[in-house]
């Protein structure tokens, strides 16, 4: 089942286009990262997804699903205290009090935020409000889970935690993300997807991405490579080239390059 | 949706949003009822008459209670946008009902009023309050959840909505063109000429036709709320 479908979308927010040409299906159980520079389109890519925004042209399908969202930023303003919070906004997605307060105990301890149950929101750390937001999205027991830079503000722990009650969900619940640091995306992600400015510009699943290794080095004449098959090359200079090549290749390769005189600067694997 | 409107009433209590308002609102009741032997219609038209900007000033500051990211939770929590701009209406018709009682039994209480009350009375004075209570509402809503809502002088511009409201009749007087643009105004003079024009008149044809009137306005307003809320939304 496709949780979600985009042909064609574009989403704009004041006349600005945030989002252009989007073809994107998402299909349920997938573990999506989307990553991109600041204000790409990322979190607007996630809202459109969730239901918060609608496209403004195209074709956007959306399966009848619940979803969870976490904000980049939990609200700074809310003057309820942790558990309250957690059990009204349990009670608005139709939960009994007696089983929230189970489960809001149970993450409570799991997110090291037991302490500040009876404290407002408002006087929370940064680290904790996070917290109630990643609490208050899996308390819904979501199909879709949308978290939009999850880690921010989270200390070692917790993000452990987290990744944990990740691995823990279901495998029928779609989990997407958008994310800057590789920790959540190496360890959870099964699919990448890259906005830049606002276009869709890499969508692979990583599974089947082929491993490959960045070589950089120093060559005497640039013909010196010109027999190597890499995936890709990228010169910087006269004489210093970065190459891409596939992993069970790079000793036949860099062998081939110390042969013919070349200095190997760096080896590194790609990400 | 129940757990929402709970939520909204702990966190519009706890803002404190709600006090300057009300205390408006009770001041005025107050003052209203500081002699004895008042008028029954006029005095309940007084006080209905605040209720207006009392609850336009209400609805701003219950939809501004959120940022955008609590919103965001919120929707996904309540599975509707729907849901919670009727969320929203209902808190307010919450926070709006010990205003209403007050200023309809305070003046029973104490026994201010000039005569008895009769039930025509009763209802005229509870009638008039609901509507200029979902005047402020509707207005309110308005400047609050659509597309006007961002502009810069959103307050501004209700504040003119309400005090246009109320001199539409004298514009219109010095200006008869003005009535094919001021109609869009909440009537607030078609509701005044129930307590203007004494007991016995409730029921009367033209009473009858202008009753309708509002009422065909708010439901229109209300209803009219709905896609502008949800075009700002999406």
């Amino acid at each position: 089942m496709n949780v979600f479908e985009a042909n064609k979308a574009r989403k704009t927010i004041n006349g600005n286009v945030i989002l252009e040409e989007l073809t994107l299906t998402i299909s349920q159980g997938e573990r999506i990262a989307i990553t991109g520079e600041n204000g790409s389109g990322k979190s607007t890519l996630l809202k459109l997804i969730t239901g918060i925004y609608e496209k403004t042209a195209g074709e956007v399908q959306r399966a009848p699903l619940e979803t969870g969202y976490v904000p980049e930023h939990f609200p700074e303003t809310i003057k309820l205290k942790l558990q309250e919070y957690l059990i009204l906004v349990g009670k608005i997605s139709g939960k009994s009090k007696h089983e929230l307060t189970n489960e809001i105990t149970e993450y409570a301890k799991r997110f090291n935020v037991t302490e500040f149950l009876h404290t407002p929101l408002k006087n929370c750390s940064k680290g904790t409000k996070q917290k109630a937001g990643i609490i208050q999205a899996l308390l819904k027991e979501p199909d879709v889970l949308l978290m939009d830079e999850p880690l921010t503000g989270l200390d070692e722990q917790a993000q452990t935690e987290l990744l944990t009650q990740l691995h823990s969900l279901e495998k029928k619940i779609t989990v997407i993300f958008t994310a800057h640091e590789s920790y959540l995306i190496d360890a959870f992600a099964e699919r990448i997807l890259q906005i830049k400015n606002g276009r869709l510009v890499y969508d692979s699943t990583k599974l089947n991405q082929e491993k490959g290794r960045i070589i950089k080095t120093t060559v005497p004449t640039r013909a010196c490579i010109s027999a190597i098959q890499a995936m890709s090359i990228k010169w910087h200079g006269e004489s210093l080239v970065e190459l891409t090549v596939s992993a069970n290749e790079s000793d036949h390769v860099l062998t081939l390059l110390l042969k013919q005189g070349c200095s190997i600067i760096e080896l590194s694997e790609k990400r | 949706m129940f757990a929402f409107v709970v939520y909204q009433l702990k966190s519009f209590g706890l803002s404190l949003k709600f006090i300057p308002p009300a205390t408006l609102y009770f001041a005025w009741v107050f003052l209203s009822y500081a002699y004895k032997n008042v008028p029954i219609l006029s005095s309940y038209g007084s006080t209905a008459m605040l209720l207006y900007p009392i609850m336009l000033w209400m609805t701003m500051a219950l939809f501004h209670l959120e940022e955008e990211s609590e919103k965001h939770i919120l929707f996904s929590h309540l599975t509707s946008k729907g849901r919670y701009l009727l969320g929203k209406w209902l808190t307010l018709s919450i926070t709006m009902t010990p205003l209403l009682l007050f200023s309809i039994f305070y003046p029973i209480v104490t026994s201010s009023f000039k005569g008895i009350m009769s039930f025509e009375s009763f209802f005229i004075g509870v009638y008039v309050h609901v509507v200029f209570a979902a005047f402020g509402i509707v207005v309110g809503t308005l400047f609050s959840t659509t597309n006007l809502a961002s502009k810069k002088y959103s307050w501004l511009t209700a504040a003119l909505v309400v005090v246009v409201s109320f001199s539409a009749q004298s514009m219109i007087e010095a200006a008869a063109f003005l009535q094919w643009v001021l109609w869009i105004f909440p009537p607030v003079f078609d509701v005044l000429s129930l307590v203007g024009n004494g007991e016995g008149i409730f029921l009367n044809t033209s009473s009858m036709m202008n009753d309708i009137g509002v009422i065909f306005y708010l439901m229109i307003g209300f209803t009219i709320l709905v896609p502008l809320y949800r075009k700002k939304e999406s």
